[in-house]
């Protein structure tokens, strides 16, 4: 996942601890050895075989992957892997691609291209490439949740680069989360105790260069073929990471009337969104789920 | 002749204090207290200014800088040298990480922005 993951527990002894958290990290590490689109990985190796048979876990997100794809128009696609190579954010500040070249890899972009069939877990990918980074890892922290809760732990934090499955309290007092300005490295957006469930971050900030002076971050617009434009960040909450890390991909993509509109639609999410012109917007019921420290602005 | 210790030089030198625990402390009060440096089962954790180390991993040995004010990973036997690229890192809970080599780069220390439990970003 290109991520460093942290688990915080708050009560069980150092004993069961221990156990909890080699549980976690083996859900997570199983998550990240199938989905991550490295070379040898079995997602590699799928995409190299233009199909094949799945694994239950991959099977699972994929099928999420397209659902989502088809909600959001799109706006979130498992199919840009052409365009992440292309852009290669990464690889640090370099000219970004001529409009032929993005054009030439938009046309392998469509999730529509790929047929799977839930029952067999077959999936043939119709000569798309998958990368389910906007999403695996959202299920990845949902699954060391699951593991945490079988461990006998609820009361728990798992990070997974500032993406957050939060569960229970710390102690008799909310667990608290400073929302990263997407601007100002030192200072907090705002400063949330969100209710249980998962807080998912999208920015243009954390993986970015700068190219004569312009921003080229690493979420991009599948129909584009380019970095979206109408955000800074993002922020989602939702009862699964899965869904709220495909979401926040989604509402970056779609900017921030179109995305926040998205959101609205979906009764169990909500969000908080920084457009490109640095104002901050909000669904109706975010407050409630994520109620700022000190009870507002 | 030596020379007499008066109040005035004890509020220069009290100041001076003042002025370089400030200095550790980024201006929303996160403090760095040393560079967690984990390599293929070793762990190690340093102060800031501790100079150059050698970390060994399955590709060879990277090679970290610890600054008087941050820790960047000065070279590395990784195909892409994205962790070279990342250049430094000076705040708390920030980190540099070579995945193929399994070495990782990380400023410890408190971030008491308002006593926040994490950072979603």
């Amino acid at each position: 996942m290109d991520t460093l993951v942290s688990v915080s527990l708050w009560g069980p002894p150092p004993d069961a601890a221990q156990g909890a958290f080699e549980s976690a990290f083996g859900a997570l590490a199983e998550v990240d050895r199938t989905m991550a689109r490295v070379k040898d990985h079995p997602l590699w190796d799928l995409n190299l075989a233009g199909g094949g048979v799945l694994d239950p876990g991959t099977g699972t997100v994929l099928e999420a992957a397209l659902d989502w794809a088809e909600t959001t128009g799109g706006a979130f696609d498992p199919t840009v892997a052409p365009l992440i190579d292309l852009w290669d954010v990464l690889a640090g500040p370099h000219p970004p691609p001529s409009p032929e070249r993005i054009a030439a890899a938009r046309r392998r972009v469509d999730w529509r291209r790929v047929d799977y069939d839930p029952t067999s877990r077959r999936v043939d990918l119709g000569g798309a490439a998958l990368d389910l980074g906007a999403i695996a890892k959202g299920y990845a922290l949902d699954r060391a949740a699951a593991a945490l809760r079988v461990a006998g732990v609820d009361n728990f934090i798992v990070n997974a680069g500032g993406d957050l499955y939060l569960a229970g309290s710390k102690g008799g007092r909310s667990w608290r989360v400073g929302i990263q300005h997407p601007r100002d490295p030192d200072g907090f957006l705002r400063v949330v105790e969100p209710r249980e469930g998962a807080l998912v971050t999208s920015g243009d900030y954390e993986r970015f260069y700068l190219w004569e002076g312009q921003r080229v971050h690493h979420i991009l617009d599948p129909r584009s073929g380019r970095p979206a434009a109408g955000c800074r960040s993002v922020t989602v909450w939702a009862p699964t990471a899965m869904a709220a890390d495909a979401l926040a991909t989604a509402v970056f993509v779609e900017g921030p009337a179109r995305g926040l509109a998205l959101v609205e639609g979906h009764p169990a999410a909500e969000a908080l969104v920084v457009d490109a012109a640095g104002t901050s917007r909000e669904t109706t019921g975010f407050a409630a789920a994520a109620p700022e420290v000190g009870g507002g602005r | 002749m030596r020379r007499r210790w008066t109040w005035a030089d004890a509020v220069v030198v009290a100041a001076l204090l003042v002025f370089n625990l400030w200095g550790f402390q980024s201006r929303s009060g996160r403090t760095v207290s040393g560079v967690e440096v984990l390599g293929l089962g070793s762990r190690q954790v340093v102060p800031l200014g501790f100079g150059t180390l050698r970390v060994s991993g399955p590709l060879g040995a990277t090679v970290v800088e610890v600054g008087a004010t941050s820790a960047r990973v000065v070279s590395s036997p990784c195909p892409l040298q994205l962790c070279v690229r990342s250049g430094a890192v000076d705040r708390p809970g920030r980190l540099v990480a070579c995945l193929p080599n399994r070495v990782v780069v990380q400023l410890v220390g408190g971030d008491d922005r308002e006593g926040v439990d994490a950072v979603g970003r």
